[in-house]
């Protein structure tokens, strides 16, 4: 495969960069994050850009939930709803918020797996996801049998 | 690299345009969810919550717009067998905009209790 790299100093070619940012020096290719590009050697792009993908599904996941986060406020603010619809909405800004950081800490590990040739690691994120919702289906189904209202 | 010319001028998979796509995707939605947030903040007159949800607003139009004026670079790239520069900038502040989006939440919820 590719093996000219050395770490993050190839010479970049002067090429009209559209879009927003560009916070790298020119001349030398600062990439960043820095850890994640100290290690190992280019992958092949296809695989750069789907992790960058799952990275903005992660992203999605986490302002999914902070959306719902938001319509159990506004909801609450509908009727006089007791406290349960608050906690609700506290496990999802919580869960959103976890999903989005351990989504980019997964970005940043499958990264440099992939530039050391090492298998995947596995999503931490996923089981956030998981209790955050599993508790919210829990906590609605109290609310509706009329526990904290 | 074992790919061919051939190979590299055919953007295996649509790699940059689902990227972009990608990109688009959650820029829409982030946008959306910070104005409804924006909406909540203003009902209750949370100075912090109004100032978040419209920082979160700008930061996610602006991954929109890297999502789509992105693409040429991205493309271009793409066919010279060149990974990404590294995850930009852009990207690493819509991290950081989905998480300050939930802490405003929770501050809105906590406000309620008369917390923080």
């Amino acid at each position: 495969m590719d093996q000219e790299t050395e770490n993050g100093a190839r010479p970049r070619e002067d090429q009209a960069r559209p879009g927003t940012g560009a916070a790298e020096p020119k001349g030398t290719r600062l990439r960043r994050p820095r850890r994640v590009y100290d290690t190992g050697d280019e992958p092949d792009p296809r695989f750069t850009l789907a992790n960058e993908r799952t990275l903005l599904a992660w992203l999605r996941t986490a302002i999914a939930f902070a959306a719902a986060g938001v319509g159990f406020v506004a909801l609450s603010e509908l009727a006089d709803l007791g406290w349960l619809v608050d906690l609700v909405a506290f496990v999802s800004f919580v869960g959103g918020g976890a999903t989005a950081a351990l989504g980019y800490l997964h970005w940043q590990r499958v990264e440099r797996a992939m530039r050391q040739r090492r298998p995947l690691p596995a999503p931490v994120a996923i089981v956030v996801v998981l209790a955050a919702g599993l508790a919210m289906v829990l906590l609605g189904g109290m609310a509706l049998i009329g526990i904290g209202l | 690299m074992g790919r061919s010319p051939a190979e590299d001028t055919q953007t295996p998979g649509l790699q940059p345009e689902r990227t972009a796509l990608a990109w688009t995707r959650t820029g829409l939605s982030a946008t959306a969810a910070s104005v409804i947030l924006l909406r909540v903040g203003v009902a209750r007159g949370s100075l912090v919550v109004v100032t978040v949800s419209l920082a979160v607003a700008a930061l996610a139009l602006a991954g929109f717009a890297y999502g789509l004026l992105g693409h040429g670079e991205r493309r271009s790239r793409f066919d010279a067998g060149e990974s990404a520069s590294g995850l930009s900038l852009i990207a690493r502040l819509n991290v950081a905009a989905a998480i300050g989006l939930c802490v405003a939440g929770v501050l809105l919820v906590a406000a309620k209790y008369g917390l923080g």
